[in-house]
């Protein structure tokens, strides 16, 4: 990661950098250790990850919680359905044909100004 | 896979390799990356301890994210010298806020950075005086002369522009020839550059 050369033998400095240079630290074999071991304890912790994760894994999951799957497949299914063919009732709402404005009207929010008015007194 | 045959490959192949599984790989990045990140890491903290917490805390980030690198985005060093100067950093202002360093700095310095001189330790005087410097001054002055980058790589590392890299390298220059060329001369140093 050092690159000694950019040295400035003008530099004023440069003798105090380069006495820096010489002494660079150097880790101790313990810590080169410890380091390779975090490696392989990092690497085993993704493996055991992996697997109670990936292949398979999913099928157990799936098992556990099926109520939940599902009532999402069914309201996957449920807004397909509106989508594809609308009842009338909602065709009615999404009004095609009414008059610019109208659908305006029904959908939009109270405003903060309304809320105020209200909450006033 | 041997371990001479990693020295062949680049850090981003060995990350690769490790992220698969491979032990060997994982030897070789510590073999191969260490030395400069507790080397940074000493530079920046001067406690030899504390860096090596700090390495063993970067590497393992770095193990962690392995899986998740995306090749060709960065390089591995840069990466890891962002991560080791910002836990050395975090480390710096912990020790500012402890009850023992809210005792003015300068006192306690002056006379042990002149011993040090006189004794000829340039090393340990510059050290010294690299302390008293502000945490990105400090940076921007090892990277540059003590770890040999240039100025582009500095800026990634830092994550500002190549004029703010010079602009602090300069300050923080100024501030080193102030503390130890000012007191070469009150110490009646010749003009000795060896």
């Amino acid at each position: 990661m050092t690159d000694p050369d950019r040295s400035r033998p003008d530099d004023p400095l440069e003798a105090y950098f380069r006495a820096a240079r010489e002494a660079t630290p150097t880790p101790t074999a313990a810590l080169l250790a410890r380091i390779a071991d975090d490696a392989v304890t990092a690497q085993a912790r993704r493996r055991a990850v992996r697997a109670r994760t990936g292949r398979g894994g999913w099928r157990a999951a799936l098992r556990r919680s099926w109520p939940e799957a599902a009532a999402l497949v069914a309201a996957t299914c449920a807004g397909i359905w509106i989508g594809v063919s609308p009842p009338d009732a909602v065709a009615d709402v999404l009004g095609a044909g009414t008059a610019e404005g109208e659908f305006a009207a029904l959908v939009e929010p109270a405003t903060v100004f309304d809320v105020a008015l209200l909450t006033e007194r | 896979m041997p371990l001479d045959a990693m020295d062949e490959r680049s850090d981003e192949e060995l990350l690769a390799l490790y992220a698969a599984g491979d032990a060997a790989a994982a030897r070789a990045l510590t073999l191969r990356l260490v030395p400069g990140v507790f080397a940074h890491a000493s530079r920046l903290l001067s406690d030899a301890t504390e860096a090596e917490d700090v390495a063993q805390e970067a590497m393992l980030k770095l193990w962690r994210i392995a899986p998740d690198w995306r090749a060709g985005e960065a390089r591995i060093t840069t990466w890891l010298y962002r991560v080791t100067a910002n836990l050395c950093i975090d480390r710096i202002r912990r020790r500012r806020g402890s009850p023992l360093d809210d005792a003015p700095e300068v006192a306690d310095e002056a006379p042990s950075a002149e011993a040090r001189m006189l004794s000829g330790d340039r090393a340990a005087a510059l050290h010294a005086a690299l302390a008293d410097l502000p945490e990105r001054q400090r940076q921007a002055v090892v990277l540059r002369h003590l770890e040999g980058l240039g100025n582009p790589e500095i800026a990634r590392i830092m994550d500002i522009g190549p004029r703010a890299v010079e602009s602090l390298v300069a300050r923080g220059k100024r501030a080193l020839e102030e503390r130890l060329l000012g007191r070469r001369a009150d110490l009646g140093y010749t003009d000795d550059r060896s």
